[in-house]
């Protein structure tokens, strides 16, 4: 039997308010949710040098975008943290794997932290699977830490099923020279909430980010990104890249947040979105705080429907609408999953998007 | 007394000093010609001479008409009668090509200037250099192409008049043609204005149809050699080897 | 500067901050009752239904919060703000007709000046009334009516009731009930189907009185195929008591019909404006906002345009400088629901001495608008480390069949910029002001040259600093 449980309250808050019709501020949730802590984690590859095992978290101060609910309910819920520490100096070649294997109404809650000490590289790819129409939740927190000099690169591959009940927070600081990159593939999942911040607290500290998400048949897509630059020199670079069909509903929040005192702190983010149905609904609020002058920020999108020049261009090939208009998600989609090196995850992402635009 | 004077001096870039001890004399209506390997500091020489504030002269001196300017703002040595051509000359956007010349010269004159004379003044200097009139009412730089900017820097020198003119790499990106309208320009510069010019440069074409009186050879921020102008010929015909 | 456009040098700031005594006005008591709305009502003698309508948008004002969002207005204390403040004299139709005292102010601002060059009228709202007004006899010729809002509302009722708030109805915001309670003066004015208004019709308001409050409502309804160009000023002298001005402009225009809307705001820096305004498009319209935001403590204005129309469109240039002690949180809202429609925002905003301005702004693509365009463009420039420039611009989009561009600059001036200026001599400071003035360029040059040269100026007042 199940353990219900009620999860009320506020998920993904903007850094800053504004209109309330735009219903952008903040989603309020009232969910009963089975938990009966079923699903598996399953952990391969740990390199030389990095250590896994269930303790106490060390980055309780750490907060990301998400807001601070999930934190709520992880501790009211006792969930253990996961913690992984990479020793100084390790560069750990491959990639340090957490499959979290879910099924048919399945519940389950994670935490873990990521902690590079100094001059060290790690990677960590979490997949998340299921069943392609099975139901559930999986709620997962993850604290990221890179000390001097380091890298922590995370790719995250969301194949959940298309009812499953999904929430992302992820919340890292990078001290200096340090460097976070992450790689986000988000295509399965019905509701899904992600909630990203990172803290470039440290100089020449830099993030990355790449995202690549499929919005399909009534999936919806929460999503709230937060780059806070507060050491000099920081650099950020965020690219979200997707495509929307039927009737799938995404928010996308992404802000650069310039703290005074950031000299010489450079902050990019960009869009790119297709929307390929009548019926889709897409929010975009790209937010720039800038509380320094010496910074540079900058912000693109370009959202819209295929352009008449390519339809045109692959018409004259002879190549139908429909499959100009899988040709080009799978384009969009590919730009980020190129940037996964594991191929097990490449054949998944692969497979997975072979049998959503099949389906489509 | 030679009008620029330039006495032993380093110059610091980034905590990283640049140039070593580079002395200079150039004197009035002189056209001296500095020559050198890529990264062997000659932009470093032009910036701190015009008084770019991230160039920090950390030793010697710069006098020029006898006056140390060491410490001058780049206003203040602009004024005096220098002038740097820039190798990429920024974009100033909201602010056209003819007002902005107008603005320098009421300010380094401080007298008002007739629009009749100026505009006069400009269209003639402007057909020299085969510059399309139409790009007066532009803004300044902003979106021009690389041989329209370096138009735009010769024009301002022909405008403003200065009595030595940093050239930094004017000739570089432009094709045979456009080479030939600047160099067209300088050489008007040169005559009319009785202009001293310091002309740094890594090849020779533009040198062609100028008088030069002296060549440096600048090495890893020393001058190693100065010679007349057969050095310019020398140069291009055996490169730098020699001094590496 | 030499250009005449591009600016003129020791601009006497005291043209903008002088004030005369007031004596013998006729004023409410402080704050807001039921009882001083009534007296609104009478003095003004309102028609039935509008003083129904004022009362009601009263209720909806005690019932309706303020906004949780944007720049703080707690300093703004509703009771202290007299609402009614009604200078000593009569509506003049001639120049000198107008009382001595008000008439020095506007002539210290240029306004007969501006409308003997080149204006087609002027009115000029001096406190809550109209104490001028004047419309060239060829523009009346054509049928144009321009003229105060309370005599609209005895010659043109119909036409007023029918557009009066709909657009902006009380239950839009706070500030709009407020309006809607307590509106006093402003400007009707109505263009017939094809008239070209060959010059711009312009109305100056200017808030004198310490403590008062500012209402002003402006409808203008511009028919089929006609054209108008329609410029509005603001500004008011400095006192130690905070103002309001919650005016409201609401802009009809009608199909294949052309109407610009240009403002430069230069309220005393003491002044919380927020001010509300919106135009409607029909088929195959065309509205062009242009905006500059100087003045003023706290602002929140977004110009919102709503794209009713198959093939109509808008574009919105606004400039908004915020100096010290100024918290401008301006941007412009759009709604698309034609076929066909497209909306171009583009915004510049500069801070400096510790000021704040945020760009905010929100499109909506509906589901039947086919083949719509957005391009929002919005540059901040920071002029020192103790300044905040904020850009939160939202995208609502409800179909596939959309073309939507974004792009976003934030920085400062540029150590190269300056040096390759001051490598011809000029000052650092001027070369500031140079690059500055060449930023608010896009802005200024879409003004008539007067407003520009105001423009100009006061950019140039904003960087000599205090």
């Amino acid at each position: 039997m199940g353990n219900m449980i009620k999860l009320k309250g506020a998920l993904n808050p903007l850094p800053t308010l504004t209109w309330n019709f735009l219903k952008l501020n903040q989603v309020d949730v009232d969910w009963d949710i089975d938990l009966n802590r079923r699903g598996d984690m399953i952990i391969q590859n740990i390199p030389r040098g990095v250590s896994v095992k269930m303790n106490g978290g060390i980055l309780d101060n750490v907060s990301g975008a998400a807001g601070s609910l999930t934190t709520e309910l992880m501790e009211k819920e006792k969930v253990e943290t996961l913690g992984i520490r990479v020793e100084a100096g390790v560069c750990a070649e491959v990639p340090l794997k957490l499959n979290y294997v879910l099924g048919e109404g399945d519940g389950m809650l994670r935490r873990q932290e990521i902690v590079a000490y100094e001059g060290s590289e790690v990677t960590v790819a979490m997949d998340y699977t299921a069943g392609r129409t099975e139901s559930g939740f999986f709620g997962i927190q993850t604290k990221l830490l890179a000390k001097k000099g380091s890298i922590i690169r995370l790719i995250k591959t969301n194949l959940l099923g298309d009812k499953y009940l999904h929430f992302e927070d992820i919340a890292g600081i990078a001290e200096d020279g340090a460097r976070i990159e992450l790689i986000e593939m988000e295509l399965g999942g019905g509701k899904n909430y992600i909630g990203t911040g990172i803290e470039l607290s440290g100089a020449k500290s830099s993030f990355v980010g790449n995202v690549g998400y499929l919005c399909r048949g009534q999936k919806i897509m929460d999503m709230n990104y937060l780059v806070r630059h507060t050491g000099r020199k920081s650099e950020s670079s965020f690219k979200l890249r997707g495509a929307m069909r039927d009737s799938s509903i995404k928010n996308f929040r992404g802000t650069i947040d310039f703290r005074r005192g950031a000299k010489g702190a450079k902050g990019d983010e960009q869009e790119e979105s297709i929307l390929l149905s009548r019926d889709v609904r897409n929010k975009t609020l790209p937010i720039i705080l800038c509380d320094e002058e010496d910074v540079e920020g900058t912000h693109g999108a370009n959202i819209g429907r295929l352009s008449e020049d390519v339809l045109f261009y692959m018409g004259s090939r002879g190549i139908e609408k429909s499959e100009v208009e899988a040709l080009m998600t799978k384009a969009k989609l590919d730009s980020v999953r190129r940037l996964i090196s594991d191929q097990v995850t490449q054949g998944r992402i692969q497979q997975f998007m072979e049998e959503a635009l099949d389906h489509a | 007394m030679a009008l620029l004077d330039v006495r032993n001096i380093s110059v610091e870039v980034d905590e990283a000093e640049i140039l070593h001890g580079v002395s200079l004399e150039i004197n009035k209506g002189e056209t001296h010609v500095l020559m050198g390997p890529n990264g062997a500091g000659k932009s470093t020489l032009g910036y701190a001479l015009m008084g770019n504030p991230n160039y920090r002269v950390t030793q010697g001196d710069i006098y020029f008409n006898g006056l140390s300017i060491k410490d001058e703002s780049a206003d203040k040595r602009a004024k005096a009668g220098l002038f740097l051509s820039f190798q990429n000359p920024l974009e100033v956007p909201g602010i056209t090509l003819s007002s902005f010349i107008r603005n320098a010269i009421v300010q380094q004159t401080g007298e008002k200037v007739k629009f009749s004379e100026f505009k006069k003044n400009l269209k003639e200097s402007m057909e020299l250099l085969s510059f399309d009139e139409s790009y007066k009412d532009r803004d300044l730089n902003a979106g021009f192409s690389g041989g329209e900017k370096k138009k735009a820097e010769i024009l301002q020198l022909l405008m403003l008049k200065p009595s030595l003119a940093i050239l930094d790499e004017t000739d570089s990106g432009l094709d045979v043609d456009a080479v030939r309208t600047v160099s067209k320009g300088i050489e008007a510069y040169q005559k009319k204005k009785e202009g001293a010019l310091l002309i740094i440069t890594h090849s020779t074409r533009i040198l062609e149809s100028l008088k030069v009186d002296r060549t440096h050879i600048l090495v890893k921020g020393r001058i190693v050699k100065t010679g007349d102008a057969s050095l310019v010929q020398e140069i291009n015909e055996h490169g730098f080897e020699a001094y590496l | 500067m030499s250009d005449s456009k591009a600016g003129v040098k020791d601009v006497d700031l005291s043209i903008y901050d002088f004030r005369y005594e007031e004596k013998d006005f006729y004023r409410v008591d402080e704050g807001l009752t039921e009882d001083i709305v009534r007296q609104i009502s009478k003095e003004k003698k309102d028609p039935e239904w509008m003083a129904d309508f004022r009362l009601e948008s009263l209720e909806t004002y005690r019932k309706m919060d303020i906004p949780e969002w944007g720049p703080d207005i707690s300093g703004l204390n509703m009771d202290d703000i007299v609402t009614y403040v009604r200078p000593n004299t009569e509506m003049k139709a001639k120049w000198s007709d107008v009382p001595d005292d008000i008439k020095n102010t506007f002539e210290r601002l240029g306004i007969p000046d501006a409308e003997r060059k080149s204006l087609a009228g002027v009115g000029a709202q001096y406190d809550s009334e109209l104490v001028y007004h004047n419309v060239k006899e060829e523009v009346k010729e054509q049928g144009v009516v321009y003229t105060d809002m309370e005599s609209a509302l005895t010659n043109y009722e119909d036409m007023v009731r029918e557009h009066f708030m709909k657009l902006v109805p009380p239950t839009d915001h706070k500030f709009a009930a407020l309006h809607g309670a307590v509106w006093s003066g402003g400007s009707f004015v109505y263009v017939p189907p094809g008239v070209s208004v060959e010059i711009p019709l312009q109305s100056y308001f200017r808030l004198n009185a310490p403590g008062a409050g500012q209402f002003e409502h402006t409808l203008i309804i511009v028919s089929e195929g006609a054209d108008l160009h329609f410029i509005e000023g603001c500004s008011a002298p400095k006192y130690n008591v905070a103002n309001l001005h919650a005016g409201c402009v609401e802009l009809y225009v009608g199909k294949n019909a052309h109407l610009r809307y240009s403002t430069i705001e230069n309220w005393s820096k003491n002044m919380y404006n927020l001010n509300t305004k919106r135009a409607i498009c029909e088929e195959g319209a065309l509205m062009e906002w242009v905006s500059g935001s100087f003045g003023s403590h706290v602002s929140y204005l977004y110009p919102m345009t709503i794209l009713k129309g198959d093939n109509s469109h808008v574009e919105f240039t606004g400039i908004t400088f915020a100096g010290k002690g100024q918290n401008l949180d301006t941007g412009s809202k759009v709604i698309q629901i034609g076929k066909n429609t497209s909306s171009a925002i583009d915004t510049k905003s500069i801070s400096k001495d510790g000021g704040i301005s945020t760009f905010r702004s929100a499109v909506t693509i509906m589901p039947d608008a086919d083949n719509a365009k957005t391009s929002i463009s919005c540059a901040s420039l920071m002029l020192d480390d103790r300044s905040r420039s904020d850009t939160v611009p939202a995208l609502d989009i409800r179909t596939q069949d959309a073309d939507v561009g974004h792009e976003a600059k934030i920085g400062r001036i540029s150590d190269d910029a300056i040096f390759y200026l001051m490598s011809r001599g000029i000052s650092e400071n001027e070369a500031r002001a140079m690059i500055v003035s060449g930023f608010a360029n896009p802005v200024s040059k879409e003004l008539p040259l007067e407003y520009a040269v105001e423009m100009n100026n006061l950019i140039h007042l904003e960087m000599e600093g205090n």
